[in-house]
């Protein structure tokens, strides 16, 4: 049977320590924090830090941001000031790197799933961080038994029947994650709970995406390292995916999140066939007229706003300059003096940006009300992945 | 996050417009089936168009290009540029390489299970499943789904399919509410005349948005 994670800890500490051996990177890393983080250009000075064994992630500009907003999850639109906006809160971050852990266990302690057995992760948080100070962890062989973070040696404890190698650490983060939707076991469910806030806690001090710095108290491995990269960007994908899913905010766990987003994304299409039907059951002598006069009126919409609203993407503008012009047929100009006031009316709530949320009921009376309520709707959600690749991609659009 | 939503709306409000026309005129006698696949067929091209150059975009046209019931109406929607497109999105490779990657999945769970009756039939108790493995096996069924669900996504892992569901799940969001109005808009306009000029909504509308007006 899988030990409780308080027995686990007495018994299986199964990995050689190392107290003599003094902790190489560490401390040379914990002494840049403060200095370096306040430079703009962080590349430079956490090179010489890391060893030189470490591989060279593939440089995504758009990674760089994404890492920047682990911490903060404003929305602003400004890509430098959420980049500034990270910078401070990891020099302010980079001094509590050792108050990190005992953070972590006091969001344990809030969460109040159990008792005790909180009480005996939290020690064995502290426990197996003085232990680890000491530890050397660039040896390759020994680093992989030696775990890359207390968190995940608490798992490992609480796995307890799997081995230390390479091969098994993989599956053990992955499981650390899932075990407590999955066995609904409480002492998972409360280390769990206290690995992931600690991490959120915690996750701040790595730089930017390109070069991750060995947090206090953990592996310098490479493997190890690559690997937490790999986690929090994956936790960080969860988390824009629960905003973004109605009635995720609960949830916590890979597997749960995976069965919403599934069965978010099935409802939807669903929705999309259903609503085709529907449009395909329409009258299409009267979806002409309509199709016309929309048409028209965007096209015009279009050209006036594109003055007024300041968007940098010049392809949209080109794709929809070759208008069809087939679609107007000659025999309706008496159609287009309504339409001025209309498109007064769309250019207005997109020069202004006011986010509804849902169009006004009171509004929607006929049906040049529903078409300025088409074109004024805003979406609430707009996770920050957008801007990122509006930041990336200046001339973005689809290239016909 | 504002910029994208913009261009979706207009964009993929022109796009199936478009494609509605092409639907509505090509084939009047044809079935409901027929010409609600054509309308979603343009549906989910206004949102590949709308939302631009992502992974799951280019997959979706990809996917819409090759059946063979698309093409006329595709020819109809695009137009010159059909040719251009089809030329691009045109990759029977990729396919190939997931009917070969699905025999191995099923290949690994099948001696997966094999193995777990196997050593059933030995204990003769029930097997002794560490709770990694189950939950491993969860989140892998559900990746596969999900890869599944998200055009594009069989050849994606972790995070980047994460991003890309995410990404795929506001343009469905949008494709779904704008479509949702459109309708609306028809069955407005069915009850009433279209020839109506509604003058008070508008004044009440321009009386709410004063100052953007004045600023032309």
């Amino acid at each position: 049977m899988v030990p409780v994670s308080g027995a686990g800890t007495g018994t299986a500490s199964p990995f050689p320590l190392w107290p003599g051996m003094p902790n190489l990177s560490n401390p040379i890393a914990e002494s840049f924090n403060p200095g370096m983080l306040n430079q703009s250009s962080n590349k430079f000075p956490y090179s010489s830090v890391l060893p030189p064994g470490l591989p060279n992630f593939p440089s995504e500009p758009g990674f760089i941001e994404r890492a920047a907003r682990l911490s903060c999850f404003s929305a602003n639109a400004g890509f430098n000031g959420l980049m500034n906006n990270s910078i401070s809160n990891q020099a302010q971050k980079g001094e509590l790197n050792s108050m990190n852990i005992g953070s972590g266990s006091s969001h344990g302690n809030q969460l109040k799933n159990q008792g005790s057995i909180d009480n005996n992760s939290e020690t064995n948080e502290g426990a197996e961080d003085k232990i680890s100070n000491g530890d050397n962890a660039n040896a390759n062989g020994d680093s992989s038994q030696n775990d890359s973070g207390s968190k995940k040696r608490k798992r490992k404890n609480q796995d307890g029947a799997m081995g230390q190698g390479q091969a098994s650490m993989k599956s053990q983060e992955e499981a650390g994650k899932q075990t407590s939707e999955s066995k609904k076991e409480v002492d998972n469910n409360g280390s769990k709970n206290t690995g992931k806030n600690g991490k959120d806690a915690a996750d701040v001090p790595k730089g930017d995406y390109i070069h991750v710095r060995a947090r206090r108290g953990q592996a310098t491995n490479s493997h190890s390292l690559a690997e937490r990269v790999r986690r929090e960007k994956i936790s960080e994908r969860m988390k824009y995916l629960q905003e973004l899913v109605p009635g995720c905010s609960k949830v916590t766990g890979k597997a749960v999140m995976l069965d919403e987003i599934i069965n978010y994304v099935q409802s939807l299409q669903r929705q999309v066939e259903f609503l085709s039907m529907k449009l395909a059951a329409v009258n299409p002598r009267l979806d002409l007229n309509i199709e016309t006069l929309l048409s028209k009126d965007i096209l015009q919409g279009r050209g006036a706003c594109s003055s007024t609203v300041g968007f940098t993407h010049e392809m949209f503008h080109s794709q929809l300059l070759p208008s069809q012009p087939g679609l107007l047929p000659p025999g309706l100009p008496g159609m287009l003096n309504p339409s001025d006031p209309f498109r007064r009316a769309i250019n207005t709530p997109l020069s202004a940006m006011n986010p509804f949320k849902d169009p006004n009921p009171q509004m929607s009376t006929t049906w040049q009300d529903e078409l300025h309520n088409v074109m004024s709707m805003n979406f609430a959600t707009n996770p920050p992945l957008s801007t990122q690749e509006i930041a990336t991609k200046p001339s973005d659009g689809f290239q016909l | 996050m504002h910029v994208t939503k913009e261009f979706k709306k207009k964009t993929f409000l022109k796009q199936l417009l478009l494609g509605l026309h092409v639907s509505n005129s090509i084939s009047n006698p044809i079935s409901i089936q027929q010409r609600k696949n054509s309308i979603k067929l343009s549906a989910d091209l206004a949102m590949a168009f709308a939302r631009g150059r992502t992974h799951w975009t280019h997959a979706l046209i990809t996917k819409l290009g090759q059946k063979e019931e698309n093409k006329s109406t595709l020819k109809g929607i695009l137009g010159r540029r059909y040719e251009i497109l089809m030329a691009r999105y045109s990759c029977p490779l990729l396919y190939q390489k997931v009917q070969r990657r699905k025999k191995s999945v099923t290949s690994y769970r099948f001696s997966y299970n094999a193995q777990k009756r196997r050593s059933s039939a030995l204990k003769g108790s029930c097997v002794r499943v560490s709770p990694s493995v189950v939950a491993r096996n969860l989140e892998n069924r559900r990746t596969k789904v999900l890869k599944r669900l998200v055009p594009g996504g069989e050849f994606l892992n972790g995070s980047s399919l994460l991003s890309e569901a995410l990404d795929y799940v506001i343009s469905l969001k949008a494709q779904v509410d704008m479509m949702k109005s459109l309708w609306r808009a028809t069955q407005v306009s069915s009850s009433s005349n279209v020839e109506l000029v509604p003058s008070a909504p508008l004044q009440k509308k321009d009386a709410s948005c004063t100052i953007a007006n004045s600023e032309e």
